[in-house]
C-alpha cells in the first residue's frame, strides 16, 4: 500500500518531462529507419536500429538526476536527506525508484524498437535480420549494465558525500 | 498510555562513542535530555527518530522494534532537529502537501492551523526562513501528523527570549495533548519549570535519569555542573599559558 503510494507520489513529483525523451526516441528511430531503409542498397541484408540508443542512455540520466537529486539553491543535493524523518526505509525508496527508472527505459526501448518494425512494414523492407531478437535483447542488457554503473558511481558517492556532511 | 523504550542504544564513531543508554518516556511527559555540547544528544536523539542506519541497542514503541516495524514506529515519532532537511526552494504549504501525504495522520487543516498558531508565512520558500522559524516550520509539520512522540533537539538556541516563552507554553500545550517529548537542550533555563523527567547525559553516558522531583533543591544547572566532564575552553588554556609564564619569568 505505501510503495504504491510513494510510486505514485514520486512520479508525480518528477513530472512528464521523460515523455519526450521517449516520443522523440520514437520519432527518431521512425525517421532515420525510414532514411535508412530509403538508402539502402539491394545487397544491404538489413537496417540497422542502433542509431537511437543515445535516447535510452539520456533518459537513464535524465531520470537518474529527477529521482535522486534535486537542484536547490544552484546546488545540486541529494534527496534521501529528505526523505530521513518520513516512515519509508531507503531500500523501498531506492526499489521505487528504480523500478521507474526500469518501467521508462523499457517503454523507450519499446518505443524504438516498434517504430524501427513499423518503419520497415511501411518501406516494404522485408529483409529483416535473422538475430533481430537477440540484438534487442543485448541493447536492453547493455542499457542496464550501463544504467547499474551509473546509479552506482553517481548515487552512491552523492550518498558518502552527504554522510560526510 | 504510550511508551518508547531505548534498550542499551550504543554507536560507535570515529573519535566518539554512545555508550550503552536505557531509559523510557511516556507519553504525556516532558522529558529533558541535558548535556554539555558533544555529550551525545543528537546521536541518541537521531538513533530514536530512526535517522541513524547503524546502533546497537533496541527503540520500542507500545511493543515494537523500530528495527522490524519502521514504518509503523515512525508513523509515531516526530523530530525536530538542524539536521532534518526540507525542500529548501518550496514554501511551507508545497513542503507539507510533498511530505504530509506519507504519514497516516497528516492533517493539512491541522498543518494550516499550526502554521498560523507559530506565525509562519505559507507562501515564502523555506530557504529564506531564520533558524528560529526553520525550527517553528519542523514543529507545525510534526503536530500535523499527531505524533506520540516528539523530539525536540536543540530547538530553542535559534530563538529569541520572548518567543522562548511562547514556546514553553506550546510544548506544555503539546504535552497536555498526551504527546511524550523529549528534548535535548543545554540551555537548561529552558527545562527547568517545565521537565517532569531529567536526563543527563555526558561523554556519550547517560551519567541520570531521574523525575525533577527527585532532584530536591539541586537545580538542573547545578547537577549538569557536578557531573558533566570539564573540558579545557580557550579561557582555561589561556589560563595555564599565563601561569606557565609567569613560572618562567
Amino acid at each position: 500500500m505505501l510503495f504504491h503510494k510513494i510510486y505514485k507520489e514520486e512520479k508525480r513529483r518528477i513530472g512528464k518531462g521523460y515523455m519526450w525523451f521517449i516520443v522523440g526516441a520514437f520519432l527518431w528511430s521512425f525517421i532515420m529507419t525510414h532514411v535508412f531503409c530509403q538508402t539502402a542498397k539491394e545487397e544491404a541484408s538489413y537496417v540497422t536500429f542502433s542509431h537511437s540508443i543515445l535516447f535510452p542512455l539520456a533518459l537513464v540520466w535524465y531520470l537518474n538526476s529527477k529521482l535522486f537529486f534535486i537542484k536547490e539553491q544552484g546546488k545540486m543535493e541529494y534527496i534521501f536527506e529528505k526523505y530521513k524523518m518520513l516512515p519509508i526505509r531507503t531500500q523501498t525508496l531506492y526499489l521505487i525508484k528504480i523500478r521507474i527508472m526500469m518501467e521508462n527505459s523499457f517503454l523507450c526501448i519499446a518505443g524504438i524498437v516498434f517504430a524501427y518494425l513499423l518503419t520497415l512494414g511501411i518501406n516494404e523492407y522485408i529483409k529483416l535480420d535473422p538475430l533481430l531478437a537477440l540484438k534487442i535483447s543485448a541493447m536492453c542488457i547493455d542499457i542496464i549494465v550501463f544504467m547499474t554503473i551509473l546509479i552506482l558511481v553517481r548515487d552512491v558517492y552523492a550518498e558518502y558525500v552527504s554522510r560526510r556532511q | 498510555m504510550s511508551r518508547m523504550q531505548c534498550i542499551g542504544i550504543e554507536k560507535k564513531f570515529y573519535a566518539f562513542s554512545l555508550k550503552p543508554v536505557s531509559f523510557q518516556i511516556e507519553s504525556g511527559y516532558l522529558t529533558g535530555l541535558i548535556g554539555i555540547n558533544g555529550a551525545g544528544k543528537s546521536t541518541l536523539i537521531r538513533i530514536l527518530a530512526g535517522m541513524e542506519p547503524k546502533y546497537e541497542g533496541q527503540v520500542v514503541v507500545d511493543g515494537m522494534t523500530l528495527k522490524d516495524n519502521y514504518e509503523t514506529v515512525k508513523q509515531k515519532i516526530a523530530i525536530v532537529s538542524e539536521d532534518v532537511s526540507f525542500f529548501y526552494d518550496k514554501n511551507a504549504l508545497e513542503n507539507g502537501e510533498l511530505l504530509g501525504c506519507y504519514f497516516e495522520k497528516f492533517s493539512l487543516e491541522e498543518y494550516y492551523w499550526w502554521l498560523d498558531r507559530l506565525g509562519l508565512p505559507k507562501g515564502q520558500p523555506i530557504c529564506q526562513f531564520s533558524k528560529g522559524m526553520y525550527m517553528k516550520f519542523q514543529l507545525a509539520f510534526a503536530m500535523s501528523y499527531a505524533p506520540e512522540f516528539l523530539l525536540l533537539d536543540e530547538p530553542t538556541s535559534g530563538f529569541d527570549p520572548v518567543f522562548r516563552k511562547d514556546f514553553m507554553r506550546i510544548l506544555q500545550e503539546i504535552r497536555d495533548r498526551k504527546t511524550g517529548i523529549l528534548m535535548s537542550t543545554h540551555i537548561v533555563s529552558d527545562i527547568e519549570h517545565i521537565a517532569d523527567y531529567v536526563l543527563l547525559i555526558d561523554n556519550g553516558e547517560l551519567k541520570l535519569n531521574d523525575t525533577k522531583e527527585a532532584l530536591g533543591n539541586q537545580t538542573i544547572q547545578e547537577m549538569l555542573e557536578e557531573y558533566s566532564v570539564k573540558k579545557p575552553g580557550i579561557g582555561d588554556l589561556l589560563e595555564r599559558k599565563t601561569v606557565s609564564d609567569d613560572a618562567v619569568s
